[in-house]
């Protein structure tokens, strides 16, 4: 365990930020032309493309369809040269098709479904950059793509990453924080609303603790969903000035 | 109006078009899209680029390993290249196993590679039957919209360009690999092949650089690979027929559109160095 590097004694993180302070975030929306809605992301190093297509009529065998809402299939995909070591599969192991479901799970619970009774929203994501908080970048990108379609959400979805390093909560954790043995706390929340729809943890920490960084990991929520409700404001008045000029 | 009668009948639509020597985006028939190249832009590979012709988006990453080259060719090492479309890049591709159109792009690739015109595979070789460098080429389509076989070249081509490896030796005493991570090499052999894709339509009319839909409504499909000012690759899977004289006006095209292109991965190459 390396738990004394992680955090200096000057209270810095091994990255130079501050406990409670987030990585860049960089977001641009309807990058490409074939998708109808599409993002990228970036959070820090962690960069990721995320395509919505949809809602369209059911694809493949026709029992996935749901009489009464939307059937939500996500994709969840790191391309091979987005890591240290290169990836054998892109997609389909055990880790990406977890990682799938749980994107399902997680957008079926923010998207309006009963809208769209049998029909399909394809979400795909792709991560080309991975250091750390890649499922978080997955749903954070995963949403702005969802806004660039339009599909209607009962709320924006963002998600972040907390961990206790010296009983002192670290938010948005890299991969060195990550893979120095700390615990990673996974929260996705619905802002508005503070609903928590996803919640994961790994290695254990007491249960004393608990409480501040689950305050730590939903205050990153709120503050990502700032940040990305502003770059939502800015691409959507771009639009419309675009339109108007039209 | 318009969109009712692209709908309805597509190819009648774009004839029209073609009767006056045009196309819907606004092109000349050899017009080739406007192409963008950036180098250097994945930490995590030891090379990579990203291509865009038109809205066709490649991005090449570049995973180098340690092998023993195979014993029928001691002195080569390898470039494994791997076209991917994933269900992202278009509506019309399925998740699931790489489709036919992802197998015929590696394929492709594969052929350039193993005809030495990316680069001199031997460059590779570390230790004569011991050790060399495999080179894991993974091209990722990230937006699918007709001349992908270009674009993949070019991306594939940026980023062996853009390639840095540790510099390796071997010692022979010892029997194994010396390596110093803080110095790193590229590699200064790699060709500069570009390829050109053109389709082809019945009535004889040729157009350059087609976007997916032309790709659809077009009779034929031609692909010249040419390396400065010869032709290295020709590539043609069935389809309508050329004769000589339009072979030679395709030539023509490919030239002008290599000279661009080569000024292009020199100014990528040149900036992403200067970053570094």
């Amino acid at each position: 365990m390396s738990g004394n590097e992680l955090l200096s004694d000057q209270g810095l993180r091994i990255d130079g930020r501050k406990p409670n302070e987030l990585r860049r975030i960089r977001c641009s929306l309807g990058i490409f032309s074939q998708a109808d809605g599409s993002a990228y992301l970036e959070q820090g190093n962690t960069k990721v493309l995320a395509a919505v297509y949809g809602p369209h009529e059911i694809r493949g065998s026709k029992s996935k369809a749901l009489h009464d809402k939307a059937f939500v299939n996500c994709q969840y995909s790191t391309a091979t040269f987005s890591m240290g070591e290169r990836k054998r599969r892109p997609r389909g192991d055990r880790k990406s098709t977890e990682m799938s479901t749980h994107l399902e799970e997680t957008f079926a619970a923010a998207i309006r479904t009963e809208l769209y009774p049998r029909s399909q929203i394809d979400i795909f994501v792709e991560v080309l950059q991975a250091d750390g908080g890649n499922y978080t970048a997955c749903v954070n990108a995963a949403m702005m793509a969802l806004v660039d379609a339009g599909v209607p959400l009962k709320d924006t979805v963002v998600s972040c990453t907390a961990s206790l390093v010296k009983d002192v909560p670290l938010v948005d954790v890299n991969h060195v924080e990550r893979s120095g043995g700390s615990p990673e706390l996974v929260v996705s929340i619905l802002p508005h609303s503070g609903e928590i729809v996803y919640m994961s943890l790994t290695q254990r920490f007491h249960i004393d603790h608990l409480s501040k960084v689950l305050d730590t990991a939903i205050k990153g929520c709120k503050d990502i969903g700032a940040i990305l409700n502003e770059i939502m404001k800015g691409h959507l008045t771009k639009l419309d000035t675009s339109l108007q000029a039209s | 109006m318009a969109t009712d009668h692209k709908t309805l009948q597509p190819l009648e639509f774009y004839k029209t078009f073609l009767d006056r020597k045009s196309r819907p985006d606004g092109r000349k028939l050899l017009e080739f899209r406007k192409m963008t190249l950036n180098a250097g832009s994945i930490g995590t590979a030891d090379g990579s680029a990203i291509v865009k012709c038109g809205n066709t988006t490649v991005i090449c990453g570049i995973k180098a390993e340690l092998a023993a080259p195979e014993r029928e060719e001691p002195s080569k090492g390898f470039i494994i290249p791997n076209v991917t479309l994933p269900s992202l890049c278009s509506s019309q591709i399925k998740s699931g196993p790489p489709g036919e159109t992802a197998q015929a792009a590696t394929q492709f690739i594969a052929e350039l590679v193993n005809n030495n015109i990316i680069m001199d595979l031997e460059t590779l070789c570390i230790k004569v039957s011991k050790w060399a460098w495999v080179l894991h080429c993974d091209l990722l389509c990230i937006n699918l919209d007709g001349s992908l076989l270009d674009a993949c070249v070019m991306a594939l081509v940026a980023a062996l360009k853009n390639l840095k490896l540790p510099i390796v030796s071997y010692d022979e005493e010892m029997d194994k690999l010396i390596s110093n991570p803080d110095e790193k090499m590229g590699f200064d052999t790699i060709k500069q092949p570009v390829t050109s894709t053109f389709s082809l339509f019945d009535n004889g009319i040729l157009i350059s650089d087609p976007t997916f839909e032309e790709e659809q409504l077009a009779a034929g499909l031609t692909s010249i690979t040419m390396e400065g000012t010869s032709v290295t690759h020709m590539y043609k899977p069935g389809g309508c027929t050329l004769d000589e004289k339009q072979v030679k006006k395709l030539i023509q095209q490919s030239e002008l559109k290599t000279k661009e292109v080569a000024r292009l991965i020199e100014e990528a190459c040149s900036s992403s160095i200067a970053e570094r």
